[in-house]
């Protein structure tokens, strides 16, 4: 997984100039780099991952990609550890109002398996983090270490500078859960958070703000031809003969896509119109078929609107083809992570209108780079007003782009990730090399 | 007349874990933080916006307005005289001034909802020289004409002025050796938030190197 590529391939996209400083500030990196987290492949932090380390290589760092391995339980255990860590507390209230009529007796039986079992996780854990630091060689200058899962590698740390990388939203998290992981996040020499609204007060190390990429040269983001996207849509028998509303995304509740469907609906008396819903299930949410289903019913007589169900996956040229052929691309969750989907859509010069939660707003700077937007009311103001007003959609695509050009590509996050490891020596507020 | 190296500096942000919820709480911890905090949320909107002027130039203006719905405030911190303001501490205790002036005649209940929240953000300057090199004012002028990188731009007219002086010094040395006094005064006149963005900057010096070229040589 160590592949090599040129930053120079990037130049016609970002200029020179910053591809000439990432070569400076490369030179002033000392040692070897290994990143580590648990996956190759599915879900944002791979596809960063896939896109970062070959440049890093090719800068001449030294630098190696690992993912550590666990059994069922393991995997089951740090889904628990994500859900329970990423915002979910109506999930927690829903749970405490479900123990209202029960009695004192049973409460605290409850309360004493529900121990048992955070206990048993607590110990999957930890045993599978032990199994993987035998097995690897964890000895680079510089670790940087993805997510919960193999946070508590730093148990071994023997020398070198170790950064924990967190890519999901931590401030509202389960505390029993949390408290269990800021030990051994407490002890990196400095963690690097997507957003300020992601991070935690008691942490007690440096945390560094890194904004997660893009990747322009990607197949989900690189120029296509008409005739691509005409093969695309024809395989899923969408013509092109009238404006196409696309949002991309799982079957979610907190994507609102009935909310989106609400708003197309509005749009749709008002002018003709076709509505794209693309996304996937993922395998590790029970909710996500019936979410499916409800929107499939709520789609149902529209011929317009075109449910599609990623499975297998659509590969990556094929999502780049839906957000290359919409007029407007939406984003309409009720919660989101970063949702760097929106980069993609604003990337492919779309106006993107999205719901005001999470990154989203960092992307979309309202009536700027698209929309921010509370409701499906809203929502088909907004993609009514830019259906009728094509040189607004164009300007506020421009603007979006020129907007991902700046701040979401992945050789900005290869610049913030260069000046992060000469930042951990230095703690000054101005280094000079 | 020696050679002169430019330098330029790269950006990155760290999180101070500070935040504050209304006026008095944004008061009290701008008295504490590092220089670079303020810089931060003075400035970086001025590297974030390379195509459109944003509704306020600066962080605090943003957030005042836009979460504390208290626009006089925030149009009095978005009429800062950055050129009078040019180290950190007099910018920060006339930010102070401004906002306890305000909060002494003004009845002021706003209060951030969770999530809104203003985050203070430490911003570290990597500061580095690039390979571009001018033997005289006339490759100054080239040099800044044919760029297109705005970073040096920030970085010798905003952020080393205000930061620590050292390169702005170096240049303005540099300059003064022609005996350019006329024309390092008017640079050092520039005024960073009358522009529209970082480029319409780069214009303005390019336009104030070639007057004194029309008028002196």
């Amino acid at each position: 997984m160590n592949e090599k590529r040129s930053i120079w391939d990037y130049e016609d996209i970002v200029g020179r100039s910053l591809l000439e400083d990432l070569e400076t500030l490369a030179e002033h990196i000392p040692g070897t780099v290994q990143h580590i987290n648990a996956t190759y492949s599915g879900g944002g932090v791979a596809e960063i991952l896939s896109s970062m380390i070959p440049l890093f290589v090719g800068l001449g760092i030294e630098t190696e990609w690992n993912v550590i391995r666990g059994d069922d339980d393991f995997f089951s255990v740090t889904k628990g550890f994500h859900n329970a860590l990423h915002g979910r507390a109506e999930d927690s209230i829903a749970v405490c109002a479900e123990h209202t009529d029960v009695s004192v007796m049973d409460d605290i039986e409850n309360q004493i398996n529900e121990l048992t079992t955070r206990k048993e996780m607590f110990e999957t854990f930890l045993r599978w983090n032990r199994i993987n630091a035998e097995e690897m060689e964890l000895d680079s200058d510089y670790m940087i270490i993805h997510d919960p899962q193999p946070a508590a590698l730093i148990d071994v740390k023997k020398r070198g500078k170790w950064v924990w990388r967190c890519h999901i939203d931590v401030s509202n998290p389960d505390p029993l859960v949390w408290n269990f992981l800021r030990d051994p996040v407490s002890k990196y020499d400095a963690s690097v958070f997507s957003t300020p609204l992601f991070t935690r007060p008691d942490l007690g190390i440096r945390q560094f703000l890194v904004p997660p990429s893009i990747d322009p040269l990607s197949d989900k983001n690189i120029e296509l031809s008409q005739g691509e996207i005409d093969s695309v849509l024809d395989k899923y028998g969408i013509t092109q003969d009238k404006p196409i509303i696309t949002q991309v995304s799982r079957f979610d509740r907190l994507k609102d896509l009935p909310g989106v469907i609400d708003a197309y609906k509005r749009v749709k008396k008002r002018m003709d119109c076709q509505l794209i819903l693309a996304g996937g299930v993922a395998a590790d949410d029970p909710e996500g078929m019936g979410v499916y289903r409800e929107v499939m019913e709520k789609a149902e007589g529209d011929e317009d609107i075109h449910v599609l169900l990623g499975s297998p996956p659509f590969e990556d040229i094929e999502i780049n083809a839906f957000q290359r052929a919409s007029t407007v691309i939406m984003q309409k969750s009720l919660k989101e992570g970063f949702g760097l989907v929106v980069a993609e859509g604003l990337w492919k010069g779309k106006p993107v209108i999205g719901g005001a939660t999470g990154g989203i707003p960092l992307q979309i700077i309202n009536g700027v780079t698209g929309y921010l937007v509370h409701s499906s009311a809203g929502a088909a103001y907004k993609i009514a007003n830019l259906l009728k007003n094509p040189e607004l959609a164009r300007t506020i695509g421009e603007n979006g782009r020129e907007h991902v050009r700046h701040n979401f590509l992945i050789t900005r996050h290869l610049m913030d990730y260069l000046m992060l490891l000469i930042s951990l020596d230095d703690p000054s507020g101005v280094i000079r090399l | 007349m020696a050679d002169f190296t430019f330098y330029k500096a790269r950006y990155h942000f760290e999180l101070t874990g500070l935040k504050a919820r209304d006026l008095l709480e944004l008061v009290g911890v701008i008295k504490d933080v590092d220089e670079s905090v303020v810089f931060n949320h003075i400035y970086h909107a001025l590297l974030d916006y390379h195509f459109l002027p944003p509704e306020y130039p600066n962080d605090f203006s943003y957030w005042i307005a836009d979460v504390l719905h208290e626009p006089a405030l925030a149009e009095r911190l978005a009429d800062l005289d950055l050129r009078e303001l040019n180290d950190p501490e007099s910018l920060r205790k006339k930010i102070i001034k401004i906002i306890e002036e305000y909060l002494a005649t003004h009845d002021v209940s706003g209060r951030a909802g969770i999530g809104q929240e203003f985050h203070f953000v430490r911003c570290i300057s990597v500061v580095f020289p690039t390979k571009t090199v001018a033997r005289d004012l006339t490759d100054v002028l080239e040099i800044i004409k044919g760029s297109d990188d705005l970073d040096s731009i920030f970085y010798y007219f905003i952020a080393s002025r205000l930061l620590d002086g050292g390169h702005y010094r170096a240049l303005s040395d540099w300059v003064l050796e022609k005996d350019s006094h006329e024309l390092m005064g008017k640079l050092d006149n520039l005024y960073p938030y009358g522009f529209a963005n970082l480029n319409a900057m780069k214009i303005e010096i390019v336009k104030i190197i070639e007057g004194y070229f029309w008028e002196h040589l």
